[in-house]
């Protein structure tokens, strides 16, 4: 049974509808990543699941039954926000147990309940310690176990990580994952940052103007965009036009097998990195000039003119520079067509 | 190094500046508060302690606080000071709790919100004092207004709200002054407690009732506290309003600290000081009571 199901999901601030008809389904133990830019509809739709905006159209299931005339405090949900958003006035023990405290736990469970929490999480001998004497990452660290010990259906994590600085936030994300392998606890994470999401999850869902877009391993999004804003939101600006005909796609200079792909218009794309720069010219290969050159340390950026088009690549170790005329090859392996 | 640095402050240019420095710059007021301050105390106390040159006094001693302590009056005069000073700012102090939660999104978006908080302070308690006076007193304009239309027999049917039994105009002048003070101060905390904090308190599955008691109490609890001392203070000594609406007897301890100061007899008025530093005695051990009973409280995690 999935841990969460939204159906045909619409919210709305005022007239502008920020999340249009979002349908998706989340199963026991796994963990999502919602990938999207700023401004998307990510934390409203968390938001809107958690209980704390209320939707215009479409339902909310949590364990195969709908949530929708639930206030957030009935819902078996917690949602942590980018913020640790702790309270300041209690120490971190009484942090932790502010969920169970509420939800009217003995002494004895509460107690029990923050022991192994505490062991999970790697917070013990923070206990009594006042908020303020934490670190981000520790007030981010209390803010993971106050939600986890509650075992809530579903885990909402609203780029709790977008706080920290690089190599904390590194840290916190194997922790995470960690922990969720640990528990087994269904999390449903929102970032904007790709890395993170990929790193983090078991599917990757891209949210783009308020439309999910693209579902998938994190693998099949980077390597498969769905469409063309997806293939663009991961970077990929290289999309050759041309046509699929007897499942072939043909282009001026591109031809490769299109298996299972309707006759018509279409396009392949291809990654900057997977374009490659050969000495002589062959199959799918193309003419073109360095128009610029940018050094981005592990990687070069160049950017070349070929035919009416201009291609992204990335390469290593170069030497080339502006106004230089060399040879594009695309691999048939590396294209992938989108309609 | 580090012991000399404990006690170095940053300058406004980021200079580090000693304490030398920081005693040169407070010094000067520090002196004159003490002198202005501090000098009116020793000589009020001088007198309370029976050095009264003016009226032949020249012996020091408690003669004057031990008749004010052992005077029968003394019990009933405190009990009645500080039944109208504990209501009045527990009544004023849950009210703007309510109206502070009840008009803190219009106050984020509206100054006129502020401007009618604003109205109440800039009257002065003794103009509210008399228009409850006039506006509540057996011949007031209430009682005439109901009698006119006939929802009573005559003026004299008006219930006594004003130098009656229970205090309740002295009260109500006190609660409709003070509650937008203590509102402002309310609303300045709300402001900067945003909605996220309640949000993550509803996801934990805290109730409407608990999001209050747990989260919005606690982190109002300070402005609270320092708010409804000053008003419990302010109403403990203050002495105009329940001399306009309060009975002859008993008396509040300033209106009788004040009769006896103002009494043409100058032996007298080492009493009413001595009556005036008992107060003042009696503020300064509530504030810190509170105090530590605020600490207490959050120690046990109940604040």
């Amino acid at each position: 049974m999935d841990r969460l199901r939204l159906q045909q999901l619409t919210i709305s601030y005022g007239e502008q509808e920020v999340i249009r008809q979002l349908s998706l389904s989340i199963a026991d133990g796994e963990m999502v990543s919602l990938l999207g830019p700023s401004g998307s509809g990510k934390s409203t739709l968390l938001k809107t699941i958690a209980g704390l905006l209320p939707q215009q159209d479409g339902r909310v299931f949590i364990n195969g039954e709908s949530v929708d005339h639930l206030p957030a405090e009935k819902r078996d949900t917690v949602l942590i926000f980018q913020k640790p958003l702790l309270f300041p006035y209690l120490n971190v023990r009484r942090n932790i147990a502010f969920g169970l405290k509420m939800s009217g736990y003995s002494q004895a469970a509460v107690r029990d309940r923050i022991r192994k929490i505490l062991e999970i999480t790697g917070l013990e001998g923070f206990e009594d310690r006042r908020i303020h004497q934490l670190s981000g990452g520790q007030q981010q660290r209390v803010a993971l176990a106050r939600g986890l010990v509650l075992e809530p259906s579903i885990l909402l994590l609203d780029e709790p990580l977008s706080s920290l600085d690089t190599e904390l936030r590194q840290q916190m994300r194997e922790l995470i994952r960690d922990i969720q392998k640990k528990t087994g606890t269904t999390m449903l994470f929102v970032t904007h940052d790709q890395s993170e999401a990929f790193a983090i999850s078991d599917r990757v869902c891209v949210l783009l103007d308020g439309t999910l877009r693209q579902t998938g391993t994190p693998q099949e999004l980077f390597y498969k965009p769905a469409d063309p804003d997806v293939a663009r939101f991961f970077g990929i600006s290289n999309m050759i036009a041309g046509r699929v005909s007897g499942s072939r796609f043909r282009s001026r200079f591109v031809c490769c097998p299109a298996p299972q792909c309707p006759d018509g218009s279409a396009a392949a794309v291809i990654r900057p990195e997977d374009i490659e720069i050969v000495k002589n010219m062959a199959d799918n290969c193309v003419e073109g000039s360095v128009l610029s050159v940018q050094f981005e340390g592990t990687a070069t950026r160049l950017m070349v003119s070929a035919g009416d088009e201009l291609y992204k690549i990335l390469c290593f170790r170069t030497s080339h520079v502006a106004g230089d005329r060399i040879i594009l090859r695309f691999p048939e392996n590396r294209l992938h067509l989108i309609r | 190094m580090k012991h000399s640095q404990s006690f170095r402050i940053k300058g406004k240019a980021g200079v580090p500046c000693g304490l030398l420095q920081l005693t040169a710059a407070i010094g000067p007021a520090f002196v004159i508060i003490l002198i202005l301050f501090g000098g009116g105390l020793s000589l009020g106390l001088m007198q309370a302690l029976g050095h009264l040159p003016g009226a032949s006094l020249h012996s020091v001693s408690l003669t004057h606080f031990t008749n004010v302590l052992t005077d029968p009056d003394f019990a009933g005069s405190i009990r009645l000071t500080f039944y109208v000073s504990f209501v009045s700012t527990v009544i004023a102090a849950a009210v703007s709790v309510v109206l502070a939660l009840a008009i803190i999104r219009c106050a984020e978006e509206s100054r006129l919100v502020h401007f009618f908080l604003q109205i109440p302070l800039t009257v002065p308690h003794l103009v509210i004092a008399v228009s409850i006076l006039l506006l509540l007193s057996p011949s007031g304009l209430a009682a005439r207004l109901l009698a006119a239309v006939g929802l009573l027999q005559s003026t004299s049917s008006f219930p006594m709200l004003v130098n009656d039994r229970f205090c309740i105009g002295i009260m109500l002048v006190y609660i409709w002054k003070e509650i937008p003070f203590i509102t402002f101060m309310l609303l300045a905390v709300l402001k900067n407690l945003g909605p996220e904090l309640l949000e993550t308190a509803a996801t934990l599955k805290a109730s409407k009732m608990q999001r209050f008691r747990y989260v919005i109490l606690p982190i109002i609890w300070p402005s609270l506290a320092g708010a409804g001392l000053i008003v419990f203070a302010f109403t403990f000594g203050a002495f105009e309003v329940p001399f306009l609406l309060g009975r002859s007897y008993p008396l509040t301890m300033p209106v009788w600290s004040y009769k006896n100061y103002s009494d043409i007899d100058l032996l007298a008025r080492p009493e009413g000081i001595a009556i005036g530093l008992i107060i003042s005695i009696i503020i300064i051990a509530a504030v810190i009571v509170s105090h530590l009973l605020t600490q207490y409280g959050r120690r046990r995690g109940l604040l």
